[in-house]
């Protein structure tokens, strides 16, 4: 018996130490879960808090898309109040599209149980904010998806800054887009990383085939070099090259820009073709003078012993020798013609020709050049004789020039004439210009020879017989010097009939002239800083005071008085005396007012001088009044105008 | 008694021509062949008329006409200046010095003769 009770005794033991220990455990365990309540507590305290205080927006959706928490940055980020929020579906509180998409990305979450990132954005105030927002599955013990956790990113301010870098870069793109400078960025060994179109079309090739190639110029960054390049119309062409050291992508690299200076060039080498061109025109110029000298001064020997020999001064010729000498004198003046003619010819193509223009009486130097040439018509019996047109007169011309061109066509005419033939000089009104013509009934040139009869050293149908030969030279500077004169000139012939020459001269009025020269002056007087003076010496009212004087002799008077003031003006300063209808103007350079009264009286004396060596005095009274530059006028036309209306005794 | 005339001009054979055609005209002729004698032979001998070459050795024409016309003694000289310069600024420039003629070479005896009895008339 005793032997159970010690069994019993230490069994019942061990049990109570096992409870014992149980209790112990249990009492340990117990603390332990005080203790882990109190920490979860805490914990969770500190995982909302940390929730709400963050920077990023935190919410949870349920299967429907519903919102059961947002915190408060989200809620901002939405422009709401977390209580907005809370319990209500996306399609109330966004558009339509962008609830769309974040339900679409919910079921997503809830059916593949996968994270799922978004990016939408959302109005807010003004504007939008865009939103980044990860949804993340939140799964219960079995592994299912029970809602959704999402982190939300504003990303507003950083799609703004893009949006200033993107522009930033666009700019910088267009600008070396539409730069006319080819611009490209090479490796540091060379090869094309990129190009813009001005360099596509330099190098005439795509951008897809150029890059990654290898660029071909040495890169030398120091000074701008010069290339060859293709330049727009597919020619050669010259570009300026610089290149800079510069950072591509991170890497040093090296910008090439290139200019296309091919203009330039060009401009360059013609600016210097024509310096020395006219270096070449100069010394031409100087060649021909010099050579027409030195030719002329051993000719004129020769002409001089040639005429003291035919003039018999050393003794009697027989009637060949008379005949001899005579033909070596008429190929000396020939040889002094050409000489003359070719000075001429480079004269006016190097462009020295100038012209001395002035109102001048065109029938008085056409009759003068008939006069001249008559002798040479009458040994011929040809009928030499000029038709003017009424009306016409006065015409802008270089007298000496004019008289060449006269001389050139008329001479022409007779010489090419035969004998008892016609030559008629006519000068006509063509509206805008005046027409001057010489028509013989010569022997003709060929139609195949009309347009060379300008050209140099053409001479057509040249009969052997008797008259000065030609140079060859003078139809061309004819036609130069009618050019000059701002007209043109033309020829018809018929071959075996006679030929034609017409030319044209502009007419220039009177009036305008004057008042171009006027204002010239006037220019001159302005810059100088001295006085213009304009006196009016008017007779319009004559014909009522007295009948007996007509204006033909009105007129006489008036050229008169006219050829009167321009002896007694000074030329050399610009005075200038102009007759117009019934007045005189007298213009008087450097003239102030004072010296324009005293110039007036002393006009006046001569003036009155001369009514009465023609019996006028009476008949004709002078009106005189003036105007002063810039004391009563400031232009031409005022000046005129106060001219006429002004006097000095005012 | 006859009047004189200096010819001043570096072409001996022309002066040599001048000189025959003058004579036969019944002038008494000098000749200089340089500015320097042309200005020393014009002050010596006093011609009443000088027929003067621009392009000259020593001194040149326009120089000589120069002096001559700025000197009292010698203003009144009739001067023909002779030259193988056709240009108009020559000749311009001839007529700006004081001379009282201007005839390029080659020129026309007839003219020359006209022009220098025209001058003595004066």
């Amino acid at each position: 018996m005793y032997n159970d009770e010690e069994k019993d005794r230490e069994q019942l033991l061990r049990e109570i130490r096992a409870l014992q220990e149980k209790v112990e455990e249990l009492e340990r365990l117990d603390i332990e879960h005080k203790i882990s309540t109190e920490a979860m507590l805490e914990h969770e305290k500190l995982c909302r808090l940390l929730v709400e205080l963050s920077p990023v927006g935190i919410c949870m959706q349920s299967r429907d898309g519903k919102y059961f928490y947002i915190n408060p940055i989200g809620a901002r980020f939405y422009g709401k109040k977390a209580a907005e929020i809370i319990t209500k579906s996306p399609m109330e509180l966004f558009p339509q599209d962008e609830a769309e998409e974040i339900l679409k990305a919910i079921f997503r979450v809830f059916r593949e149980n996968k994270i799922v990132q978004i990016e939408y954005s959302v109005p807010f105030k003004k504007g939008f904010r865009c939103l980044l927002t990860t949804f993340a599955p939140i799964t219960n013990a079995a592994g299912n998806v029970i809602s959704t956790l999402s982190i939300i990113f504003d990303l507003t301010e950083r799609k703004k800054l893009e949006e200033v870098l993107q522009a930033a870069q666009a700019k910088a793109q267009n600008i070396i887009e539409q730069n006319p400078d080819a611009m490209v960025i090479l490796d540091e060994e060379g090869n094309i990383l990129f190009l813009n179109p001005a360099a596509e079309y330099m190098f005439a090739r795509r951008k897809e085939t150029l890059l990654g190639s290898s660029f071909g110029f040495p890169l030398v960054t120091a000074e701008a070099a010069q290339i060859n390049i293709v330049c727009k119309s597919g020619e050669a062409g010259t570009g300026e090259m610089r290149i800079a050291a510069i950072e591509w992508s991170g890497k040093p690299a090296y910008l090439a820009s290139i200019r296309d200076i091919t203009e330039v060039k060009r401009m360059e080498a013609l600016k210097a073709e024509i310096d020395e061109r006219a270096r070449l025109d100069q010394l031409k110029d100087e060649f021909v003078s010099t050579v027409s000298h030195e030719l002329r001064t051993p000719l004129t020997t020769i002409k001089e012993f040639a005429s003291i020999i035919s003039d018999e001064i050393p003794g009697k010729l027989t009637k060949d020798q008379r005949e001899y000498v005579g033909i070596i004198k008429g190929n000396i003046d020939r040889l002094a013609r050409l000489i003359n003619d070719i000075l001429d010819i480079s004269k006016i193509e190097a462009g020295k020709v100038q012209l001395n223009r002035a109102m001048t009486d065109i029938r008085n130097l056409v009759q003068g050049v008939i006069f001249t040439l008559k002798p040479q018509a009458d040994e011929k019996h040809i009928e030499l004789k000029a038709m003017f047109q009424k009306d016409i007169a006065e015409a802008y011309l270089d007298c000496d020039r004019m008289t060449q061109i006269f001389t050139n066509l008329i001479g022409n005419a007779i010489k090419f004439t035969p004998e008892k033939g016609k030559i008629t000089v006519e000068i006509k009104d063509a509206a805008k210009e005046i027409e001057c013509s010489v028509a013989d009934t010569g022997i003709g040139i060929a139609p195949e020879n009309l347009d060379k009869v300008f050209s140099k050293f053409q001479q057509f149908g040249r009969t052997a017989g008797p008259g000065a030969k030609g140079t060859g030279l003078g139809l061309t500077i004819t036609k130069e010097l009618i050019e000059k004169h701002s007209g043109s000139i033309w020829v018809e012939s018929k071959l075996g009939k006679g030929t034609k020459f017409t030319f044209t001269l502009p007419k220039y009025f009177a009036q305008t002239l004057f008042k171009e020269y006027v204002t010239q002056r006037l220019d001159q007087a302005e810059q100088k800083g001295f006085h213009v003076s304009l006196m009016v010496i008017s007779l319009a009212e004559l014909k009522k005071i007295n009948q007996e004087v007509t204006p033909k002799q009105i007129e006489i008077a008036l050229g008169d008085i006219e050829d009167i003031l321009t002896s007694s003006l000074r030329p050399q300063e610009g005075d200038f005396a102009f007759k117009s209808l019934g007045e005189v103007y007298v213009l008087l350079v450097d003239c102030s007012k004072e010296n324009a009264l005293r110039v007036e009286g002393r006009l006046g004396h001569v003036l009155e001088e001369y009514l009465d060596r023609k019996k006028l005095t009476g008949k004709i009274n002078l009106s005189f009044s003036a105007a002063t530059y810039p004391d009563d006028a400031q232009s031409t036309e005022e000046l005129i105008e106060k001219a006429k209306g002004g006097s000095f005794n005012e | 008694m006859s009047k004189k005339i200096l010819v001043i001009d570096d072409e001996p054979e022309l002066v040599k021509a001048m000189q025959i055609r003058l004579k036969a005209a019944g002038y008494k002729v000098f000749a200089a062949y340089d500015g320097q004698e042309g200005l020393e032979k014009a002050q010596k001998e006093q011609p009443d008329l000088i027929v003067l070459d621009l392009i000259l050795p020593k001194m040149d024409g326009y120089k000589v006409c120069g002096l001559l016309k700025k000197d009292s003694r010698y203003a009144r000289i009739p001067i023909i200046i002779f030259t193988a310069k056709a240009q108009e600024k020559d000749r311009e420039q001839g007529e700006a010095l004081g001379a009282d003629a201007y005839i390029t070479k080659p020129f026309e005896h007839q003219a020359v003769l006209y022009k220098i009895k025209e001058l003595l008339e004066k």
